[in-house]
């Protein structure tokens, strides 16, 4: 009789009770830092950014919108979509701190659980209707959201090949659209592709998605995404600890144009050791640092490399983790050379949200009304969310007004309180009184 | 309530035993049926066959853990509905997960049919070499066969990597089970 994978399906009813239990609670969080679990206490105050954040720079001229934005008769100039849809500026100066009580910071547990709500596929915009493409063999993933942040010349290949992408909707019905592909030069199969979807005038990312057929190595890991040229590493910091009941925080450096350089060639001499693929090899030694990996032409955004003391380096930059022994000795050498020239600088990075109700959707803006979230509702406003990214550009073409969203940013301008300019995701969530923990006071933020 | 209390309540054929069940490890069954049949009327009847099975079951049961046992009737009830179900229309997360774990049978045929309590020991030592979070992901896809976009979403990963993670440990699965002789 052959083993059938219904019989395993229903012997996993027997494993251990303890294992069940384990899976019934949160996820752990995540081994990765981009996709680290972004964990938003819902009783959190809106923090302090200590300084400016910078927007994202986008490759995007004047996309077909896929759907029928809600319009906004009265919309001021600042919202106009032309406006909008082309790069954000950086952001800088004070930042607004929001002083209104929140809703939640009254509660102990939550009074409802954050879903995040599934948008039918008919009514997705195009790339979230296409985020997974097949070429050549191999299966490539949008990592939504993404920056659309060009790529030079010298990273893809000179001529593009056309393509189909396609996707299957709720109904089982397969769709397929024309695409036209640029490969990432430097890996077979390429590590990224960048595609044109016909009609519209972007770019868009697409990452390998098959890990067996990636990484093997650090110096593949290296050269195969180019990283020494795509990725400044400027900043890193001392992991915060809190052994024995006292909090030692994170401590943040950052590191000048010259010392970059050198650390990215330090990197680059590292021994070329093979990927260890077990998960499982302990605490190697404990963390010393994190070096801040960002390469938003890559779609990597906010991932890091770890120093371990007994050797390790490991990395989360592909969206998984990568571990690398590559010894005490060179470990040391990459901490010693960060002690001696890193800078103290604060620490500039913070995510916030705005919970709300959509009052108006334009092409690359929204606005939204957040009295939902507040204690008292008569202290609301209403902000207008300017797209600075493809991905939130998209997230905003599925929104509709009257759905309840969650928008993630980085900061507001005190000199205008009521524009976003700094979004980095935007979901349409629903907020529920049974799903979820009871005891969760956290919301989950998928990348 | 403890567990105990609430079992000895079913010795006594007490049926405040089912309420304080309810109160106590509703919201537990229900998540799992929800999680397995994705529709809310359906799970809400699987949590109250669950109710009736358990109050047949004990006695003479005496679970160790009321909430596992609870668990694993929901979990098998649900699935049996699925399987009804799936008769008729092939679809839903139940055949997915049936459809993944097909690439972890080992090659060639079995000796005999395959002892389940041997196979769930044998499933139990492999998920404990597994660290929490391919732990977490094991468990939950394929215990609470719970979407792997929820999945990602729960565990902050895109779908990709989710995939990738169970791909690759149904690989080590497959190994794991050919090592414990699942194979001719």
């Amino acid at each position: 009789m052959k083993l059938q994978s219904k019989d395993i399906l229903n012997a996993m009813t027997d494993i251990g009770p303890d294992l069940v239990e384990e899976a019934a609670r949160p996820a752990p969080a995540a081994n990765k830092s981009k996709t680290v679990r972004r964990v938003v206490l819902i009783a959190a105050c809106v923090a302090l950014l200590a300084a400016a954040v910078v927007g994202t720079v986008l490759l995007l001229n004047r996309p077909t919108p896929v759907n029928d934005p809600v319009t906004d008769p009265e919309t001021d100039p600042s919202t106009d979509p032309a406006e909008t849809i082309v790069p954000a500026p950086p952001v800088s100066g004070d930042l607004w701190v929001d002083t209104r009580a929140q809703k939640q910071q009254n509660v102990t547990g939550m009074e409802g659980s954050i879903e995040f709500a599934e948008m039918p596929w008919h009514r997705q915009p195009l790339l979230l209707q296409y985020s997974t493409i097949e070429w050549k063999g191999t299966v490539y993933n949008s990592p939504y959201p993404y920056t659309g942040d060009p790529v030079s010349d010298d990273v893809v290949s000179s001529d593009y090949e056309t393509g189909t992408a396609s996707a299957v909707d709720e109904e089982g019905e397969t769709h397929t659209i024309g695409i036209r592909v640029y490969a990432m030069t430097g890996a077979e199969p390429p590590r990224r592709l960048f595609v044109r979807f016909d009609g519209y005038d972007l770019w868009v990312g697409f990452r390998i998605s098959d890990r067996s057929r990636s990484t093997t190595s650090w110096g593949e890991l290296l050269t195969s995404l180019k990283l020494p040229e795509l990725m400044p590493l400027t900043s890193f910091n001392t992991p915060a600890d809190d052994k024995g009941g006292v909090v030692t925080p994170a401590q943040y450096f950052k590191l000048s144009g010259e010392d970059s350089d050198t650390l990215r060639a330090m990197l680059t001499a590292l021994p070329d050791v093979p990927e260890t693929v077990s998960s499982s090899v302990g605490d190697k030694g404990g963390e010393l640092y994190h070096i801040s990996a960002n390469a938003p032409a890559l779609g990597i955004r906010n991932c890091k490399f770890v120093l371990y003391a007994d050797g390790w380096i490991v990395t989360d930059i592909e969206n998984i983790v990568y571990n690398f022994e590559i010894g005490p000795e060179a470990v040391w050498e990459l901490a010693d050379f960060l002690a001696a020239h890193g800078t103290p600088t604060e620490h500039t990075y913070s995510r916030q949200t705005i919970i709300g109700t959509v009052t108006a959707v334009g092409e690359g803006w929204l606005k939204l009304n957040d009295a939902i979230s507040l204690e008292n509702p008569d202290e609301a406003m209403e902000f207008t969310v300017l797209a600075n990214g493809t991905g939130v550009y998209y997230g905003m073409a599925c929104m509709r007004v009257g759905m309840t969203v969650m928008v993630i940013h980085e900061g507001i301008l005190a000199e205008e309180p009521t524009v976003v300019r700094t979004a980095v995701d935007v979901n349409w969530i629903r907020i529920t009184s049974s799903g979820g923990n009871p005891d969760e006071t956290v919301i989950y933020i998928p990348e | 309530m403890t567990d105990e209390e609430i079992i000895t309540l079913y010795e006594r054929r007490d049926e405040a035993s089912i309420a304080e069940t309810e109160r106590q490890y509703g919201r537990y069954c229900r998540y799992i049926a929800g999680e397995i049949l994705q529709n809310e009327q359906d799970a809400e009847e699987i949590v109250n066959d669950t109710y009736l099975k358990t109050w047949n079951s004990i006695p003479p049961e005496k679970p160790d853990s009321l909430k596992a046992f609870l668990g694993c009737i929901t979990r098998r009830l649900s699935i049996n509905r699925l399987e009804k179900r799936n008769a008729q229309k092939r679809g839903g997360e139940y055949m997915a997960a049936l459809d993944e774990l097909a690439e972890c049978l080992p090659d060639g045929e079995c000796a005999s049919i395959p002892d389940e309590t041997a196979l769930s020991d044998c499933l139990d030592r492999f998920i404990r070499t597994l660290d929490r979070e391919d732990r977490f992901l094991f468990v939950r896809r394929y215990w609470f066969m719970t979407p792997v976009s929820a999945l990602a979403r729960e565990a902050s990963l895109t779908e990709s990597c989710v995939k990738s993670r169970l791909m690759r440990l149904r690989e080590r699965l497959r190994a794991h089970l050919t090592k414990e002789g699942y194979t001719v």
